[in-house]
């Protein structure tokens, strides 16, 4: 793959992608870099940030709270559930329970523990609970990445 | 084959509706007609518990299927005593059926379960460009879960066969009610024991088909 860049002045970030044929490759990359557009923005120790999603391990709502996780730090978001869902189609954050989100691409496996609940590990090696009714989401999204 | 076969329920029911409707405006409201449209009626009830069931909780399986298993019997219970189904001797009987039901959609759903959890696990090895192992039976869940509920099927099944020979088999009197009852409960687990074992030999048979692909 070659990159190359240049500056041009005036004009707004622009990625242009070149490519022989569209393949699984391609849409990977198209697919990141339109993630790294998205970016939610929180509070922490009462400094805004704005955190990419890519950054983002999960989400969840406590108490009617939205919290933002990323690998180490967590972030209170000042929006709904129901805002971070309208942005984040065709990303890899996914649906996993009623109160939270998952970011499939810091997944490293889903098992089911002793008492029939499944558990999704993360890279950070942070363990979530899925609800199973949302399985069908998450094979999507893999479904999507493996084409 | 899912899909064809959830098609084929939508279209029978479909048939049946439209062809009860026609005998209505033909033969009157008869019990057979109002029988049918009281089956429909608790199965709208029940798929929408059903929902608002899997909405408002988020427990393990077992334990969301017994909890469940205990409001869907209330439910047909209560149904059943409006409707004129059942009577004060009989309404335990709502326990059997929709525990047979529930027996069999728990083993399905368990081992849908599983295949997707495997599913996932691959898809996500396989984005990493990583191995993908094949996990051995003695690791597997979802044929441990077929047995179990094969052998207390064919056990109920069994024992209704036992109890209708020493009951009825006697005794022309009284023994032919309680009879009657284990009659049910052959028509109720045989059935079922019959579809779990079809489950288990489809799941050891793919389950043998990949691991021979792979090996390859």
């Amino acid at each position: 793959m070659r990159v190359e860049q240049r500056q041009v002045k005036d004009q707004p970030l622009t990625v242009i992608i070149e490519y022989p044929e569209y393949d699984r490759t391609v849409d990977n990359l198209i697919r990141k870099i339109k993630n790294m557009s998205i970016s939610f923005t929180g509070r922490s120790d009462g400094k805004t940030v704005s955190i990419d999603i890519s950054d983002i391990y999960y989400i969840e709502n406590v108490e009617r709270k939205v919290f933002l996780y990323s690998r180490k730090d967590v972030y209170r978001y000042d929006g709904s559930m129901a805002d971070i869902e309208g942005a984040i189609s065709d990303t890899d954050l996914v649906r996993i329970s009623r109160t939270c989100f998952m970011n499939t691409s810091h997944l490293r496996e889903i098992i089911q523990i002793k008492n029939s609940h499944l558990e999704a590990v993360l890279d950070n090696d942070e363990k979530l609970i899925v609800s199973r009714k949302y399985l069908k989401d998450i094979k999507k999204i893999f479904r999507r990445k493996l084409l | 084959m899912r899909r064809i076969l959830r098609d084929t329920c939508i279209f029978a029911a479909l048939m049946i509706l439209t062809v009860f409707a026609f005998s209505i405006a033909g033969v009157g409201f008869t019990e057979e007609i109002k029988l049918v449209f009281e089956l429909f009626g608790l199965a709208f009830i029940l798929s929408v518990v059903n929902y608002v069931f899997d909405e408002i909780t988020s427990l393990p399986i077992l334990a969301g299927y017994l909890v469940k298993y205990l409001v869907i019997v209330g439910v047909v219970i209560v149904f059943g005593f409006i409707a004129g189904w059942f009577y004060p001797s009989n309404f335990w009987m709502a326990f059997i059926y929709v525990g047979v039901v529930a027996v069999i959609v728990y083993a399905l759903d368990s081992v849908k379960t599983e295949k997707d959890i495997e599913e996932i696990n691959e898809m996500l090895k396989r984005s990493k460009n990583e191995t993908v192992e094949f996990r051995p039976l003695i690791k597997r869940t979802g044929w441990k879960v077929l047995l179990v509920l094969l052998i207390a099927m064919t056990a109920l099944c069994a024992s209704s066969v036992a109890g209708y020979c020493l009951l009825a088999g006697n005794d022309p009197g009284p023994g032919i009610q309680f009879g009657n009852y284990c009659l049910y409960g052959i028509a109720v687990s045989s059935p079922a024991a019959l579809f779990l074992m079809i489950t288990l030999v489809i799941y050891l048979t793919v389950y043998f088909a990949r691991k021979k692909s792979l090996k390859r």
